[in-house]
């Protein structure tokens, strides 16, 4: 079971981070943008560091649970 | 767990099928592209890769005729061949309105006593009362079967070649120059780090251990921005240098957490026993824990040398997107975009960006699999 | 200078600086700075003690500090930012400007959809591609296969996948594998079993399995055996995460039962809303199921892998008889699956 979170959790970081299909196959078109190619549209195509910055900071707190979560089981472990 | 499908035929028999299945499911998609950098662009588009073997169905792009004019009894005739190969015409024509009017074998009537016959084996004769020299050939519209052709002609195109911008062999050493320093120098860093928090004892450790494990997971987006507004600032700007040292301060993380968990598994007594021979600290890590750790370290190179090699977001920031400077996976994604229908093209450069990284998993699966364990499994 | 000379250099002096980084910086700490002889020599050797570990920490802290740690603060400041006007400090101003916009909101809603369906099926095809390829001869095979898609760059599993979802004309024969099935289906009895049923039954159990996990998922918060706060947490968003699955499933179940299915068209499967974002995490999923499959059958075998034995880890081993064949001394790092794991011995 603890496995199962551990591959779980992997791979949701993983997909936070994909920006390559989507920009290669229809780079947020037709409803399909997701955070991280908005994100990159926002700093090279529009070159607003503003809003691209805020956009990368929402993706961090979607992943701030999966970090707390790592960090306290590595303490738990270290002790 | 096992016992239990083990004993009976029949279920075995379900699971064989059903893995087939499976490895059929994630094997197709790959397969399918490979077959299709092998055929000819003609023949990828008018089937499926799916019946690359049987004989392909076709219609021709119109072909002029042409020949040298002989005069034969009192009228002028063209005799000429329509294909090169071995090639079975289906139906003619000589309009775009109505490209399959004639069976192999008829004699068109073109007007003003001219005549045309093609053959089955795409032979044509011309015949005019007057010279046609000066004159506009009719062009032949024809629906032929032609037999399955590979060819290995759109690797060397897209290789030796360069088309539009840049050719894919240049993007192919660009990748390699990102790729390997991005490998070694992120390791020898990191093996340091990794036996100090593995064997050296000090106050913090516990918490530099909790910021590691916490870096692995945070998403390098957010490194983006300030780190090229860094590079800008220090003079780099976009450019090797700079791509080198995004990779390795991106890889840190993962090479510390992999690299201290397998040292942290070496045996205890060695190392207490070099320590009493009176051995230094850096003598121990070169002379025993670093040939120990071997595979630990080729695990992360491989994993690094993946990641580095199939990365798009880094290179397109750090590295920007010159004809001179682009990566693999930039170039395909242009490809993708500027010439999304010419798949001969795109399959042979996505085979060519891919054939690096699965021939080192092949070769190197083992350190790979125990890589991702070794990092995942709690 | 030419690249590939520039990286040999740097390939050079990056390993010879940290080298000679570290055998310097502790030959001047031994030698210099806290010498071993004389009558200060306990002292100082447990001085130099006390200080080697942040000499071997500190390249890889300088970086981590400045390439990680430091960005994450960087860009939160940064986003406080007016850098499409005039850049000047608007507090939450972006972020309230990035909330209202349409394509925003429609990111943030698609990345939900794929958080929570690609680990879902990664996981879930993980766990029956580990679970049968453990029990077949041939399952060593199956198992490099299934996890072949992992070396592919995600480009370039873009570019296979869109060679499946390609359309052409009706006119024209497909070259894409999934209109090219699809154009086989035309409405009669085979449609129906395959297009309506077989879903329909799919679905319908996914559906139940869905729900049967939310349940056991919350059951020990009903039976009131708590555990802390972050348990609890944790469970919770567990059941809303089976809840929202099955929801979407209850919709497909209906949609699958009640659809109109336009046969002998091919579609663009990319461009029809909602489903193109199902198409596009078919891809991540065929490349991360091979990553799941490998970790849930090792953890399955419940074997730790030790470094001395040459075979592949992904030999399948019968785990009985394994675990007690390899009980050994030598050095079996527990780390390889964790140090929770039981120890088989």
């Amino acid at each position: 079971m603890g496995t199962i979170v551990v591959v779980w959790t992997t791979i949701t970081i993983t997909v936070l981070k994909v920006f390559d299909i989507v920009l290669a196959m229809t780079n947020g078109q037709w409803e399909t943008q997701v955070l991280a190619n908005y994100m990159y549209d926002k700093l090279f195509r529009s070159l607003d560091w503003g809003m691209g910055s805020a956009s990368a900071m929402i993706i961090m707190a979607l992943v701030t649970p999966i970090l707390v979560w790592n960090v306290w089981n590595a303490r738990k472990e270290m002790r | 767990m096992d016992s239990i499908a083990g004993k009976k035929p029949a279920l075995m028999w379900a699971v064989q099928i059903s893995v087939v299945a499976l490895v059929l499911l994630w094997v197709v998609p790959t397969f399918g592209l490979l077959v299709s950098s092998f055929r000819t662009g003609d023949q990828i588009v008018s089937s499926g890769w799916w019946q690359a073997l049987t004989e392909q169905e076709q219609q021709l792009s119109p072909i002029r005729v042409e020949g040298a004019e002989v005069a034969l009894d009192g009228a002028f005739v063209i005799e000429g061949r329509l294909f090169t190969s071995a090639t079975d015409l289906l139906a003619w024509g000589t309009s775009s309105v109505q490209p399959n009017a004639y069976a192999p074998g008829d004699t068109a009537d073109l007007g003003e006593g001219v005549t045309l016959t093609v053959q089955a084996d795409g032979a044509y004769v011309l015949t005019s009362p007057v010279t046609t020299i000066g004159t506009r050939l009719p062009r032949i519209f024809a629906t032929a079967s032609t037999p399955p052709e590979f060819t290995t002609r759109n690797y060397t195109n897209v290789i030796a070649s360069p088309m539009a911008g840049q050719s894919i062999g240049q993007a192919f050493l660009n990748t390699l120059t990102v790729a390997i320093p991005a490998t070694v120098i992120p390791i020898l860093v990191a093996a340091f780090a990794a036996y100090a928090l593995a064997w050296m004892d000090f106050p913090g450790r516990a918490l530099l251990v909790a910021l590691i494990v916490g870096l692995l997971v945070v998403p390098l987006q957010l490194a983006l921005i300030p780190l090229l507004q860094f590079h800008n600032w220090i003079g780099i700007g976009k450019g090797y240098l700079g791509i080198w040292m995004a990779h390795t301060g991106f890889g840190l993380p993962l090479a510390i957490y992999l690299l201290r968990n397998y040292m942290v598994g070496l045996p205890r007594d060695i190392i207490e026993n070099a320590k009493v021979d009176g051995a230094t600290d850096f003598q121990i890590f070169t002379r025993i824990i670093l040939p120990l750790s071997f595979p630990a370290l080729a695990s992360f190179a491989i994993f690094q040398f993946l990641w580095v090699w199939n990365d798009l977001l880094v290179a397109l920031i750090f590295l920007g997107t010159g004809n001179d400077q682009q990566v693999l996976t930039g170039n395909l994604v242009n490809l993708m975009g500027s010439r999304g229908g010419d798949w001969e093209i795109l399959s042979a450069s996505a085979f060519v960006s891919i054939a690096v990284p699965l021939l080192v998993f092949f070769s190197m699966q083992r350190f790979l699999v125990r890589g991702l364990l070794a990092g995942s499994v709690k | 200078m030419h690249p590939a000379l520039q990286a040999l250099v740097v390939i050079v002096i990056g390993v010879g600086g940290c080298v000679g980084y570290f055998y310097g910086s502790n030959l001047i700490l031994d030698k210099v700075i806290f010498p071993a002889r004389g009558a200060d020599a306990g002292r100082n050797i447990n001085r130099a003690n006390m200080v080697r570990p942040w000499l071997f920490l500190f390249p890889a802290l300088a970086l981590l500090c400045l390439y990680l740690a430091y960005p994450v603060f960087a860009t939160a400041w940064l986003s406080l930012f007016d850098t499409n006007g005039d850049g000047s400090f608007i507090g939450f101003g972006n972020y309230s400007a990035m909330f209202a916009e349409p394509k925003f909101v429609e990111s943030l809603k698609n990345n939900m959809l794929w958080l929570v369906v690609v680990p879902a099926a990664a996981t879930g095809f993980g766990l029956l591609a580990a679970q049968l390829t453990d029990r077949i001869r041939w399952g060593n095979i199956a198992k490099s296969l299934i996890f072949m898609p992992m070396a592919i760059s995600f480009v370039g599993a873009s570019v296979i996948f869109k060679l499946i979802y390609d359309s052409r004309d009706a006119a024209l024969s497909q070259i894409g594998l999934l209109n090219a099935l699809w154009m086989k289906f035309d409405g009669g009895i085979g449609s129906f079993l395959l297009l309506r049923v077989l879903p329909a039954a799919l679905v319908a159990s996914l559906l139940a399995g869905v729900l049967y996990a939310g349940w056991l998922v919350i059951r020990p918060l009903t039976q009131g055996k708590g555990g802390n706060s972050l348990t609890i947490a944790g469970r919770a968003i567990g059941a809303a995460v089976a809840l929202f699955l099955a929801w979407e499933l209850a919709t497909w179940l209906v949609g699958v039962l009640t659809n109109e299915l336009r046969y002998g068209s091919p579609q663009v499967w990319l461009q029809k809303p909602y489903w193109n974002s199902y198409f596009l995490m078919a891809v991540l999923v065929w490349i991360q199921t091979g990553f799941a499959m490998v970790i849930l059958s090792a953890a399955l075998r419940g074997v730790p892998e030790t470094p001395s034995r040459p075979r592949s880890s992904t030999a399948p081993t019968r785990s009985r008889s394994s675990s007690r064949s390899r009980c050994r001394r030598s050095w079996a790092p527990s780390s390889w699956s964790g140090p929770r794991s039981p120890s088989p011995c």
